[in-house]
């Protein structure tokens, strides 16, 4: 879980250039971040590069919380 | 980093020209064609012939399985690049008037002249995405902005262009995407030939032309040259004419 979470944080920060501040596992995508439709996307491109799994069309728009997000991608590894 | 260009229906003509100088700005350039592989190989020794490289990447624009087999194919080969521009150029005229016009001939036009856009974009901008950078120039027409006899399939195709252009420019603009349609007046290309062979006024049309002469597809590529480099970043969902004064 460590490992997912260190790469989709420097991903947040780095590629969506989320604040680095925000990034605790309760923030909300969408209220906390401003994640966009196209972040999502981009979210999507990013998990099928990194974590070898291609994310079901849609799905990330549906998770809440960046736990959230940490537990999809655990739970399809 | 090579930067790649994707230019649909270069094996002749304008798109020819615009993958001559995108080749010419420094882009490996995958020629795309239908099924005229002489004219693609002659296209590819000019690019040759110029300094620059390209790759023969055939496929039918309005075959989406044609088109994802022939990209999935070369993004397999070159795990970590993109293809930071496309040149939707890939299109065909099939005249008529209206009265005379069969569904064929309408759905063929709007098959590789519209769809054909969706198709390639579609597979192409999620790079773009990734990497935050890209260029789309879509190839439209005077056709689509005044209208002429005898090209109402064609005329709505690029007109639709025109609108996919200003909305994909706005969805793609956070990722620095740049989307912008070129508008072709008549251009000295074997389309223009086959368009005046079958509807003699646009013979005539051409005698309205301002400038007093058909433009050259080098002039249309210059201006596809100058969209795609980093002078034109802040130029997104535009249309630009190229047509001697002619709109």
């Amino acid at each position: 879980m460590q490992d997912i979470q260190e790469k989709v944080n420097a991903f947040l920060t780095d590629r969506l250039e989320y604040e680095p501040g925000a990034i605790k596992p309760e923030a909300e995508l969408k209220n906390d971040f401003g994640m966009t439709s196209l972040d999502a996307v981009e979210t999507a491109i990013f998990i099928k590069r990194t974590f070898g799994f291609q994310p079901e069309r849609g799905v990330i728009k549906t998770l809440v919380t960046l736990q959230d997000l940490y537990d999809y991608i655990e739970s399809k590894l | 980093m090579k930067r790649y260009a994707l230019v649909t229906g270069a094996s002749r003509g304008i798109g020819r020209a615009i993958a001559i100088e995108l080749a010419k700005d420094g882009c490996s350039i995958l020629l795309n064609y239908k099924s005229n592989h002489a004219a693609a190989e002659e296209a590819k020794r000019l690019i040759e012939e110029a300094g620059g490289e390209a790759e023969l990447i055939p496929f039918d624009v309005s075959q989406p399985d044609a088109i994802n087999a022939a990209l999935d194919a070369w993004f397999a080969a070159h795990p970590d690049d993109y293809i930071d521009v496309l040149v939707n150029n890939a299109g065909i005229v099939d005249d008529d008037l209206m009265l005379m016009m069969e569904p064929e001939q309408w759905h063929r036009v709007i098959d590789v002249n519209l769809n054909g856009f969706f198709y390639c974009t579609r597979r192409v901008i999620e790079g773009m995405v990734e990497n935050h950078h890209g260029r789309i120039i879509n190839i439209s027409s005077i056709a689509g902005q005044k209208g002429h006899p005898g090209q109402v399939n064609y005329a709505a195709a690029k007109a639709a262009l025109i609108g996919a252009t200003k909305e994909l420019a706005t969805e793609l603009a956070p990722k620095t995407i740049t989307v912008n349609a070129v508008a072709p007046g008549m251009i000295e290309t074997e389309m223009a030939e086959q368009v005046a062979e079958y509807m003699p006024e646009r013979m005539r049309d051409m005698n309205t032309i301002p400038m007093r002469r058909l433009g050259k597809p080098e002039e249309v590529a210059y201006l596809v040259s100058f969209l795609c480099s980093d002078k034109a970043n802040y130029i997104s969902g535009q249309v630009i004419g190229i047509n001697g004064a002619a709109l």
